[in-house]
């Protein structure tokens, strides 16, 4: 437990890996209602100078 | 000092305070031994209080009240419901025996009357059992006879008055014994787990599923690519998530057979 916290890991990132995980090994049949829940509904948009550059994305999409 | 010749141990049951809000003892509570004294009478009474399932003795508060003549009433605080008190009554030979022997049936009395009130004494409260994750409640207040939950601090089961206790959950099995007698599993990837102290019990997963629901092969699936990225991984954060995985991963062999 203390590994990932000398890491700079906090308990939601090992909660957000552990869901993960756990929707990859569901039987298929309740992996696409489990995708569902993966994706998130944010978007980032930092703006500099007057101007919004490239938006973020979150880890969620960027890995599904 | 005194002389004392007359003795008697007397158990009983500790209430709910707001029961036993008018029985007043004097303490004796492992440390502390006080005297009564009363016009012509001088009273010791020892009262030590212990856990029913342990031997520890607590320490208590009583407090001796007298509103009428040989009526006492004897108050306990610091004890539990459950609790035992084992009063002794000790009265000064020297001093109107005859009083002690009237004082002595209505403190029969009133131990009496607690003592079968206890027969009507409530018994295990409900625990209110409440697990919910991300999308799916599972139990919404339901009354359920035992919860075992895996924690960082180890798998402990919950009955109902357990301990007030925040913990947070590991990934594992949240194993429920219903009343009816079924076992019902269900695999938590994370969570919290809350105890309060009116025995109602929620257990919040970040993601939950019926172990049925496990697919075997997908889960060792997880786990041996956990295990190859903790053997690529290069910086700390990596290896760190990795481990992690190797966690999950594992215990979502465990589960899914």
């Amino acid at each position: 437990m203390s590994s990932w916290r000398q890491a700079g890991l906090t308990y939601v990132n090992y909660s957000n890996i552990a869901a993960k995980l756990l929707r990859r090994a569901l039987k298929p049949e309740f992996r696409t209602e489990a995708a569902r829940r993966e994706d998130s509904n944010i978007r980032f948009t930092p703006w500099k100078d007057g101007k919004a550059q490239k938006h973020l994305t979150t880890a969620a999409e960027t890995e599904s | 000092m005194v002389h004392f010749n007359y003795l008697e141990t007397l158990d009983l049951n500790i209430f709910p305070l707001q029961q036993i809000a008018n029985l007043s003892i004097l303490s004796l509570s492992n440390t502390l031994l006080t005297t009564y004294n009363l016009p012509l009478l001088t009273f010791l009474f020892v009262c030590t209080v212990r856990r029913a399932d342990d031997s520890d003795v607590i320490p208590i508060s009583l407090k001796l009240r007298n509103p009428e003549k040989f009526l006492y009433w004897l108050e306990v605080s610091g004890a539990y419901v459950g609790d035992i008190a084992f009063i002794s009554v000790i009265f000064c030979r020297d001093e109107m025996a005859a009083i002690a022997r009237t004082v002595g049936p209505a403190l029969h009395f009133l131990t009496r009357k607690q003592v079968s009130t206890s027969l009507f004494a409530r018994g295990y409260a409900d625990m209110p059992f409440t697990l919910a994750a991300g999308n799916q409640v599972f139990y919404d207040n339901a009354d359920v006879k035992q919860v075992d939950v895996p924690s960082f601090s180890g798998t402990f089961g919950i009955l109902p008055k357990h301990v007030p206790t925040l913990a947070v959950l590991k990934p594992g099995i949240v194993t429920v014994f219903e009343n009816d007698g079924k076992t019902n599993k269900i695999f938590v990837s994370s969570g919290t787990v809350s105890i309060n102290d009116d025995s109602s019990v929620q257990v919040l997963a970040e993601e939950a599923c019926l172990v049925q629901q496990l697919d075997a092969a997908a889960a060792r699936e997880v786990l041996s690519k956990a295990q190859s990225d903790l053997a690529s991984a290069s910086t700390d954060v990596a290896k760190a998530e990795a481990a992690i995985s190797v966690e999950v991963g594992e215990a979502l062999v465990k589960a899914a057979e």
